[in-house]
């Protein structure tokens, strides 16, 4: 070889990488038809006699030493999937809707019954009706009605004071009362209103010295 | 004397070994995968069961404090993963130990030691198997031994060795293949002679 650089540049040049192996090419190959990971059955064969050999059990020192290690740590559930995310608490306050949608379908289905259910013949009105000059409901209702409207009103809260039972944690108590108020509407379109009022009583633990 | 009291017949049903708990049963089951996958990445039983026994207690430590995310699913692949960091560590620290002290008698009696401590269990009609199959991995180069016990003895895919070790799929599948190559190939002597029965 010369030592002129242009004339090594040009033997350089001649020169030509080697060209892949078979097994390299069959690699590669594999790889971009995604089949290397899948192993041949010569390969399962021998893999599966592999398996035959067992890891030699926890020495029982260790096993103890582990289970001491995880004591106090309940094992989850096998079955719980639960991915959570960063534990960053929403500022806005909850509110349970699904209670209130149960309590009012509860409501609902409670005043339908007590309208469908036949009664003694009498001409007094609805227990609870509407006030007086605002249409009232038959006594024994023969027409289809159709819930057309659920209406729930707040109409007073009040503390009640504090509970405090010996065997157990302080309590507010605050008495709610609201009124359910459910629009009905037979087929000739005539509107019925019916009132219910409720009263709730929710406790709340109280701070103590 | 008193007169004997007519009473009910009790029996005594003496108790069954009581059930293991699921922290035990799970130990049981994977205890022995991870502890032989430590025991290829480090240079002692002792090593392996030092840094089983870390990566065990750091996995705890994340469920307790709420931090881990997924279930016992989830829990090998961390582990794996933690075995073989701090598996990495600690031969970095017993590198620098070993630079300033004279281990030949500690070498030799760690040596002595292995002999207690098979990566296997021990049956008596495959004894010869076992200890040349174990002697065989550990000539292995690590890269390919590592895959080969994940693969078979841990029950990962290619896709989670790679995931652990931090290479693609493809080159844990190649590793592996190549690892199996050998080590057939290492036993071939042994089982020529008839010693083997793989």
């Amino acid at each position: 070889m010369s030592s002129d650089p242009s004339s090594i540049d040009s033997d350089l040049r001649k020169l030509r990488a080697a060209a892949l192996d078979e097994r390299l090419l069959a690699r590669l190959d594999a790889c971009a038809g995604e089949t290397w990971t899948r192993l041949d059955a010569t390969e399962l064969a021998f893999e599966r006699r592999l398996q035959g050999f067992a890891p030699s059990h926890l020495p029982p020192a260790l096993m103890a030493s582990l289970e001491s290690a995880v004591s106090g740590v309940r094992f989850p559930a096998a079955d719980v999937k639960i991915v959570r995310f960063p534990r960053q608490e929403s500022s806005a306050p909850k509110r349970n809707y699904g209670w209130w949608s149960t309590a009012a379908a509860m409501a609902l289905t409670g005043v339908v019954t007590a309208l469908l259910v036949p009664t003694k013949p009498t001409n007094e009105n609805f227990v609870g009706a509407a006030p007086k000059g605002s249409p009232t409901l038959p006594a024994r209702p023969t027409e289809k009605l159709i819930p057309a409207g659920f209406n729930r009103g707040l109409s007073e809260a009040s503390d009640e004071g504090v509970i405090w039972q010996s065997n157990n944690q302080p309590h507010r108590v605050l008495k709610v009362v609201y009124k359910d108020r459910m629009t009905l509407k037979n087929t000739n379109g005539r509107t019925y209103q019916v009132e219910q009022p409720r009263v709730e009583y929710i406790l709340i633990p109280a701070k103590t010295d | 004397m008193d007169e004997p009291i007519d009473m009910p017949s009790l029996t005594v049903v003496p108790e069954a070994n009581p059930a293991p708990s699921e922290w035990r049963a799970w130990l049981e089951t994977h205890g022995p995968k991870l502890l032989l996958f430590a025991r290829q990445q480090t240079r002692s039983q002792q090593d392996a069961e030092d840094v089983l026994q870390d990566a065990i207690v750091k996995l705890v430590e994340k469920i307790r404090n709420d931090e881990f995310v997924g279930g016992p699913e989830a829990w090998q692949p961390y582990l794996y993963t933690t075995i073989r960091r701090l598996a990495i560590d600690l031969s970095r620290r017993d590198d620098r130990r070993k630079r300033r002290e004279d281990t030949v008698g500690l070498e030799s009696g760690e040596a002595f030691q292995e002999v207690f401590h098979p990566w296997f269990e021990s049956e008596s009609s495959d004894d010869e198997t076992r200890v040349q199959l174990e002697e065989k991995l550990k000539e292995l180069p690590e890269k390919f031994s590592e895959v080969i016990i994940m693969k078979i003895w841990g029950e990962r895919t290619f896709a989670e060795i790679g995931e652990t070790l931090g290479i693609s799929q493809n080159t844990a599948a190649s590793r592996y293949r190549y690892g199996l190559e050998a080590l057939k190939k290492s036993l071939g002597s042994a089982r020529r002679r008839g010693d083997l029965s793989i």
